[in-house]
């Protein structure tokens, strides 16, 4: 492990836990200026985690250590995550403990986690959340692999620091299977990340919650984890997004010196991302559960299409 | 039942041990193996090339363990470790009682709703005046009904026809064997 490459993946890592809130930030009060309300500091869920760490932690009488653990492996699963997705750098030591499919299945270790703990105390709310996550899940998980496997034919490696590698130092060329997989990936993001055609994060309401009902027993630390780790995970799956579809600007791992110049794209990277995703929410409306299989059912075909296309046109 | 999450754990932990250890099996029946290329790479498990696909499971639970430690004690450093226990919150509602007990039933019905055309299912719905609510779910698949069911029912006639065959007098069965004696003869000469 060289230094450079140590550093830069501490950097990355620190980079993604001080940015997740802001991402979170941004994206709502760019949601509050599209429906015309006035919106919130791009700093208030700094504010509000720094609220909830205050707070005392209230836990059911008959939790188990499973409930107070499951936070904390959430938000390590998900700083592992960010750890292994190249945002800043393609050299990162970190990044051979897992390839594309190995992410995949850190997230779903997250999601049995966050479920199991949301079923432990036996309320029926955690548990309706727990089987409408696993639902998604399910559906999510396949459409994912296929997203990341049609941009894996392209430098024929799972490893996303290859992929990342490839695409960046190749002349522009347009992929048009990788349009479809973008289409699919956006799908896929919207449904993991509890976003709103799939579901809703700022409601309460029964008929329609998935993850708030997860954590509906969650106060103080262990909530502020939690909303944590949901701000990460966005981070994470804006950062797969930009690392697939739109490599630029990311260092490579001969010229650490670029890194410099990494941060500012990242950041307007995200900025424009988090914007669309404001956006993309204040468009659409929120679907019936029994809706969600047909949406991410289009999201796997569409990526099986863009996996089809790349194989028709460069082999 | 602890022998065998263990063993599943010390599989996921050590694929690369695991896969030299299974190679003269794959070597003796394909004519090749993973363990030279697996050994090559040490800790992680890379089939091919470390830039193709890699996985080190060891670094994965570590890189996990420490940031749950890291974060345990990042936020009892910085703030406290206060805990109340109490009623579960359940959004307000503390009549619970066992009959809305949740069962696996809820993970397998939206499983079940979505791949419906694929299955035959019969519902037993219970109602809301029920003394004694049952549920009671049946899941057949069609490929019985359109596959097996009529090589049985096509094997069953088959059998009734012998067993009538086998239902006969000596003078019948007699019958049967010179019939067949002319018709060979018969063929024989041609």
């Amino acid at each position: 492990m060289s230094f450079t490459g140590f550093l830069s993946q501490l950097i990355e890592i620190v980079i993604a836990v001080a940015l997740a809130p802001l991402l979170t930030g941004w994206v709502n009060q760019c949601h509050a200026w599209l429906q015309n309300k006035s919106a919130p500091a791009l700093w208030q869920p700094y504010r509000m985690l720094h609220k909830l760490f205050n707070k005392e932690s209230v836990v059911a009488d008959h939790a188990s250590r499973l409930f107070r653990a499951a936070p904390y492996v959430m938000f390590g699963c998900m700083v592992l995550a960010c750890a292994i997705i190249p945002t800043l750098s393609t050299d990162l030591p970190l990044a051979p403990a897992a390839d594309a499919i190995a992410l995949v299945g850190l997230f779903a270790l997250a999601r049995v986690f966050i479920s199991l703990a949301a079923m432990d105390i036996g309320t029926v709310f955690g548990s309706m959340g727990a089987r409408r996550e696993m639902l998604i899940g399910f559906l999510a998980e396949p459409a994912l692999l296929m997203v990341l496997f049609s941009a894996s034919l392209i430098s024929q490696s799972t490893s996303l620091t290859t992929i990342v590698e490839t695409l960046v130092h190749r002349e522009l060329t347009i992929y048009p299977g990788l349009a479809f997989a973008g289409v699919a990936f956006t799908m896929v993001s919207l449904a993991e990340n509890a976003r709103v055609p799939v579901d809703n994060p700022a409601t309460h309401l029964e008929l329609t919650m998935i993850h708030e009902a997860l954590i509906l027993e969650y106060s103080g630390r262990h909530l502020a984890l939690l909303e944590w780790a949901a701000s990460l995970k966005l981070f994470a799956y804006s950062c797969i997004g930009l690392a697939l579809f739109f490599p630029w600007g990311v260092a490579g791992a001969q010229a650490p010196v670029t890194m410099l110049l990494a941060l500012p794209a990242l950041v307007f990277k995200l900025a424009i991302g988090g914007f669309l995703l404001a956006l993309l929410e204040t468009l659409s409306a929120k679907m019936r559960i029994f809706r969600v299989p047909e949406f991410l059912g289009t999201a796997f075909l569409l990526a099986v299409i863009g996996m089809l296309v790349e194989l028709l046109l460069n082999h | 039942m602890v022998w065998l999450v263990l063993g599943c754990v010390a599989l996921g932990l050590l694929p690369v041990q695991f896969i030299q250890l299974i190679d003269p099996v794959t070597q003796q029946l394909v004519a090749s193996g993973l363990g030279a290329g697996a050994a090559a790479s040490g800790w992680l498990l890379a089939p091919n090339s470390l830039a193709q696909a890699s996985y080190g499971p060891v670094i994965f639970l570590l890189g996990i363990l420490a940031s749950f430690a890291l974060a345990y004690l990042l936020v009892r450093m910085f703030y406290h470790g206060r805990l109340r226990r109490g009623l579960p919150w359940a959004c307000g509602f503390p009549w619970a009682t066992a009959r809305m007990q949740d069962t696996a039933e809820g993970f397998g019905q939206p499983i079940r709703q979505i791949f419906d055309p694929f299955f035959r299912m019969r519902r037993e719905l219970p109602t809301s005046l029920d003394e004694q609510p049952r549920y009671r779910v049946t899941i057949e698949d069609h490929f019985w009904y359109w596959l097996y069911v009529p090589i049985v029912d096509l094997t069953n006639y088959l059998a009734r026809l012998f067993a009538t065959m086998q239902q006969g007098r000596i003078s019948v069965y007699l019958l049967y064997s010179f019939v067949t004696l002319v018709a060979t003869l018969l063929l024989v000469m041609q």
